[in-house]
């Protein structure tokens, strides 16, 4: 009995990691691009394009490689678009994202359709093999759990240092964050606030890219229309939980992994209560955190506000 | 010469910026529509002929676009009132389907009642169902600083997956499918056009705009508007910033709610999932374009009717996707915000202070 | 730098200045409100570029194009207020942008960096601080660190010790000795007199965009430069009578309160107001004048203190009882609190009255109403506008403010503030604004005009009183007044008993 609870156990924490995988991503590039100042709302619209981008590639060259480098490419065009939106034309930053989202929502739709047609066996690839890390992996408990995944998942996990690093302890970081909290003292001293909001804001898309192309390599082997329901705005609220610290976002990503596994598992073992309440979970476990958190504590002081040179 | 003379009172009649990001907008989208179409080997001249008759070209399809109006427009109110107070309501879709879902509750439970009575009980009640969901966001934000773009997306979700319980178990209809049983007859819509599907909602669409226009003229409107334009000018003039913010996401709510109610009573007659084909996403759209005028949004609003119907048509014949339509809704969007730049530009060069 | 002449729009903001700063010396900047400092040392600093003139740094003539420039020339500014990232640490702050960094943040050498500068200049801090829990006089001195981490050897402080406390103030002036011992060139911008006198070598004075003079500071004293920097040709006074004695409107008893930056920024700070009379407010901008007219509005807490208008106190009020009580309010920043720029004039006209059913029913605006009003307003106010119904953001500053003084007139207030009243606006609109304010004084209401132009107070005002340092230091009757003891009170001296040089 506790052998199997063990199992089922593990078996949750398994699937957990793989169903936060797409939302680190996410979380992650966005937490970079609004630590420049960068509200992105249209970051679901990038995961998708990035799925079908990421689904296109690997199904023309059967490599997942170029996948992958084609969802960051059609994410980040799109993320470069907002960024043009946001930082020359200086438009309310929500509006623009919001067209972002939906631009990108119909465009992943129309161009999946265009290409494939209505087919009868929907085209797929084959999903992504895991990496068994030899060794590690036959690890009782442990072993399945951090070393038995698919490559994205290990590039994700690292991702969060990374990113750590990267704007806690690197010059590029120091200019991305000194851009989102004060851009006029960066101006002063001679950092091209533009530059670095556009650079962040592209990062941002290409890691959006690489979560949406997750669900079609990775979980479905599918493009399907609206595969991320929703992921890219648990991302963004996963980013205010976090606040837009790598390490706490990571936590946020892993308690919606597991809320979400735990709720499939107990749909799996026939669970008294309908499935759909068991879905609306991981749409209401953010809310709830956020309205818990009551007070937004740490956000870039200069988040979703327009920079213009010479503005008093 | 006279042709030149025409063509530059044209030229200054569009240089009327109102009028001229827009109009160029819209055409640039088309043209993007296009170069999208004809990359995948479409014959777009073929393409956008076949989604204009379907518009225009026969009076079932007209009456079509009609009906796709009064969603439109219902939905397109709802998100315009609450972006008039700054409250970013993503949430419509969910709100139209709790709507529908109370107008369905009614539709089903109603027999024998006088057909004006069960079709006014229907309004009511699904403004009631999608006032109340909207509400829920409403008091996380006011109470608990929730922001609202996130929590009213995300209730989308929960209302759709509410609905699909509800459709698989308890409204479930005797048989396979996951629909309700059908509305009663009182409850139901009247037809006013015959030969089409147009039904008597749009009457009830062109009261909500003239509602919201006389809602924009009274004292509760002076105070939502003013804490959408001005927060700190609206505090110190004495206004009750978390007030507004309830009534407006709630009547917002609500718009959306009787669009859902309609849907079922004027169209389908039952309740299903998918019922709405995301009408209230586009209602973003519209909001942001119809500049927060009801006329405006009710212009938007049949525009892209026009573009959703003709694009269904374009399915029908050509098999093109219906999320072309909402491709090219999203581009006109995004020609519009890039077009701010010109016009900004334009009132540099004619001297005005710029803002 | 020679004949910099620089305009924005109609304004001569430096006409053909010129100036000169030696190696080693501290040179003071001194001047009133819009005197042109501040805009002299942006365009050093590489944020303006002059329409005319030349610039020479260490004998090489240059053009500044923008502040990456001036860095490279050695030349950095602490601006008043401060430009600084509060939830970093003093090192972060500093390093930043730098050129010479790395990919990799390299703290520890530049904390050892700091730490030697800091010493080098005796300016105490550390790098591992977090800004935000400094306090102001630490922060300045980050600012300062960060100039002289870029190898600058020309700083200028823009009004330096506007935020610190009178110790802190003290040890500035050491820092700036011990930095030019070290061969800096120290160039500061101020408006008072005592620093002049204590800390620097040299002043410039500069006046409505010209060079008055440039002095040593040993061979002069704060009488002659408080005449050189306010004195003007006579400015006759509108006013035909004198005040009679007549009961007080509006009162402050020792008035205490904090600015933005929780700082204490009102200081015990005593008024009277008398009806059908209008006090001007005469200082130096930063001096808390915003934060007095804030305080009576009922915008901004009273620490300690009271105020009464009428026989009612009004410390700490909600600001619409305040309105409703009989005050009327028209603040420097028109759009900010004042006005709504995406109605019409009808629309901003009610913002403080929707609700009391003159211009409103059960449910709806009674439009009609508030057409006729407008009306009203604009002929009476001579507002010009293309329409009745369009935005308010196409009119001009002058109209904008004739919109916002007819709205708080209209209420029939027994005490009028008004701050900055003129600012931005042309002739014609100026004298109109003066003629309102002293139709009002004639009607019994008791006006408060703060204001930085000095002109005008001479002007319009009945009395006048000087604030420095969140106090009134005098206050004194029109026919009484002199503009070189004025100057000398703006520039921070205290009063004297009799007149006379030091």
């Amino acid at each position: 009995m506790a052998g199997e609870i063990e199992a089922v156990i593990i078996g949750v924490i398994v699937s957990g990691m793989r169903l936060m995988t797409p939302v680190l991503f996410a979380a992650l590039g966005e937490k970079i691009a609004e630590r420049s100042g960068i509200l992105n709302l249209g970051l679901e619209g990038m995961m998708l394009v990035g799925a079908f981008a990421g689904f296109m590639g690997t199904y023309i060259t059967g490599n997942y490689v170029v996948g992958i480098l084609m969802a960051m490419a059609g994410a980040a065009a799109l993320a470069l678009l907002k960024g043009f939106m946001s930082i020359t034309i200086r438009t309310n930053q929500l509006a623009a994202g919001l067209a972002i989202w939906l631009l990108g929502t119909g465009l992943a739709a129309l161009m999946y359709r265009l290409t494939f047609g209505v087919q009868a066996v929907a085209p797929s690839v084959e999903l992504m093999p895991k990496i068994d890390i030899p060794g590690l992996s036959t690890l009782p408990g442990i072993g399945p759990i951090l070393f038995n995944h698919d490559p994205l998942v290990y590039i994700a996990l690292l991702l969060v240092p990374a990113t750590y690093f990267f704007i806690f302890k690197t010059n590029l970081g120091l200019k991305i964050r000194t851009v989102g909290e004060n851009p006029k003292q960066a101006d002063a001293l001679g950092v091209d606030v533009y530059r670095i909001r556009y650079l962040a804001v592209i990062i941002g898309g290409a890691m959006a890219g690489i979560g949406g192309a997750y669900f079609s390599l990775v979980q479905t082997g599918y493009f399907l229309e609206n595969v991320t329901g929703g992921t890219g705005w648990i991302a963004l609220a996963l980013v205010i939980f976090g606040r837009w610290k790598s390490y706490w976002i990571c936590a946020g990503a892993f308690i919606f992994g597991m809320v979400d596994s735990f709720q499939l598992g107990l749909q799996a073992t026939g669970s008294s209560l309908p499935f759909q309440f068991l879905l609306m979970l991981p749409y209401l476990i953010p809310i709830a955190i956020l309205a818990a958190m009551y007070k937004k504590a740490g956000a870039p002081a200069a988040l979703a506000i327009a920079y213009k040179r010479g503005e008093r | 010469m006279s042709i030149i003379s025409a063509l530059s009172q044209t030229r200054d009649k569009v240089k009327d910026v109102k009028f001229f990001v827009p109009f160029a907008s819209a055409s640039l989208a088309f043209v993007a529509g296009a170069i999208i179409l004809g990359s995948a080997g479409v014959d777009v001249g073929n393409a956008y002929a076949i989604m204009f008759r379907g518009a225009f070209g026969s009076v079932f399809g007209f009456g079509d676009v009609l009906l796709k109006t009064t969603s439109l427009i219902l939905v397109g109110l709802a998100v315009s009132v609450a972006f008039r107070c700054r409250q970013w309501n993503i949430g419509a879709e969910g709100q139209l389907y709790m709507g529908a879902l109370g107008g369905a509750i009614v539709g089903i439970s109603l027999i024998g009642a006088v057909p004006g009575i069960a079709i006014l009980a229907v309004i009511v009640v699904s403004f009631i169902f999608g006032s109340l969901f909207a509400l829920v966001p409403a008091v996380l934000k006011v109470k608990f600083g929730v922001n609202e773009v996130i929590s009213t997306v995300l209730l989308n979700f929960v209302a759709f997956l509410f609905i699909a319980y509800l459709l698989h178990g308890p409204i479930k209809a005797p048989g396979f499918n996951p629909y309700s049983p059908e509305i009663f007859d009182e409850s139901q819509m009247p037809i006013i056009f015959p030969g089409t599907r147009l039904h008597a909602g749009i009457i009830i669409a062109g009261l909500a705009t003239v509602g919201v226009y006389y809602l924009w003229k009274s004292k509760i409107g002076f105070e939502i508007r003013s804490v959408g334009a001005n927060i700190k000018a609206a505090r110190y003039a004495g206004m009750n910033v978390g007030r507004s913010v309830l009534i407006t996401l709630g009547i917002s709510g609500g718009l959306a709610g009787i669009a859902g109610g309609l849907l079922v009573s004027g169209v389908q007659h039952v309740l299903i999932e998918g019922i709405s084909p995301g009408y209230g996403f586009v209602a973003v759209i519209i909001a942001l374009l119809g500049r927060q005028h009801p006329i405006g949004v009710a212009i938007v609003a049949f525009f892209f009717s026009v573009l959703m119907t003709g694009s269904e048509t374009m399915y029908r014949s050509l098999g093109i996707p219906g999320a072309f339509s909402m491709t090219l809704q999203a581009l006109v969007l995004v020609f519009v915000l890039v077009g701010q730049l010109f016009v900004i530009w334009l009132s540099r060069r004619n001297g005005r202070g710029v803002r | 730098m020679k004949g910099i002449t620089i305009r924005f729009g109609e304004v001569v903001a430096n006409n053909n200045v010129t100036f000169e700063l030696r190696k080693g010396e501290v040179h003071a900047l001194l001047g009133e409100n819009g005197a042109g400092k501040t805009t002299l040392m942006s365009v050093l600093y590489g944020l303006y570029q002059p329409q005319a003139g030349e610039i020479i740094v260490k004998g090489q003539k240059t053009s500044i194009k923008s502040p990456n420039d001036a860095m490279e020339l050695g030349v950095a500014m602490v601006h008043q207020h401060f430009l600084l990232t509060v939830p970093h640490s003093v090192t972060e702050n500093i390093i930043v942008g730098l050129k010479s960094n790395g990919f990799f943040l390299n703290l520890s050498s530049a904390e050892r960096k700091i730490t030697q500068l800091s010493e080098k200049y005796g300016l105490k801090l550390d790098p591992k601080a977090t800004v935000g829990d400094l306090a102001v006089g630490e922060q300045q001195r980050v600012e300062i660190i960060k100039a002289l981490y870029r190898d600058a050897d020309i700083l200028i402080l823009d009004e330096p010790t506007s935020m610190l406390t009178p110790q802190e103030e003290k040890a500035l002036f050491s820092t700036l000795q011990s930095m030019v011992n070290q061969g800096l060139s120290i160039i500061f911008i101020t408006h008072k007199l005592h620093e002049v006198m204590e800390a620097s070598n040299r002043v410039t004075v500069l006046r409505g965009g010209k060079v008055v003079g440039t002095v040593n500071t040993s061979e002069t004293n704060e009488t002659e430069l408080a005449k050189m920097m306010v004195g003007r040709p006579v400015v006759e006074s509108i006013q035909t009578k004198g005040p009679a004695k007549k009961p007080t409107v509006l009162q402050l008893k020792k008035v205490s309160a904090l600015n933005n930056s929780n700082i204490m920024f009102l200081k015990d700070l005593s008024l009277e107001l008398r009806e059908g009379e209008i006090l001007g407010i005469a200082g130096v901008d930063g001096n808390g004048q915003a934060e007095l007219a804030e305080v009576i509005a009922g915008l901004r807490k009273v620490q300690s203190g009271e105020i009464v208008m009428g026989n009612r106190p009004i410390t700490n009020i909600p600001p619409r009882k305040i309105r409703e009580w009989g005050l009327a309010y028209v603040p420097q920043d028109r759009l900010d609190t004042g006005l709504i720029l995406e109605y019409s004039i009808a629309e901003n006209l009610i913002l403080d009255r929707w609700y009391t059913g003159e211009y409103s029913g059960k449910v709806f605006l009674r439009r009609d109403e508030m057409k006729k009003f407008a009306q009203k307003v604009v002929s009476d106010f001579e507002v010009k506008t293309p329409g009745i119904d369009v935005p308010v953001n196409s009119l001009s500053g002058g109209n904008l403010q004739k919109v916002l003084m007819a709205r708080e007139l209209a209420r029939n207030p027994k005490v009028l503030v008004v701050h900055n009243p003129t600012r931005g606006l042309d002739i014609g609109a100026t004298e109109y604004i003066h003629k309102q304010l002293v139709k009002q004084r004639e009607n019994g209401v008791g006006v408060l005009m703060i204001s930085l132009d000095l002109d005008e107070i001479l002007t319009v005002c009945d009395r006048i009183a000087v604030i420095y340092e969140g106090k009134i230091k005098a206050v004194m009757d029109r026919k009484d007044a002199d503009v070189e003891y004025i100057g000398l009170l703006m520039g921070g001296k205290a009063v004297l008993s009799s007149e006379g040089a030091s």
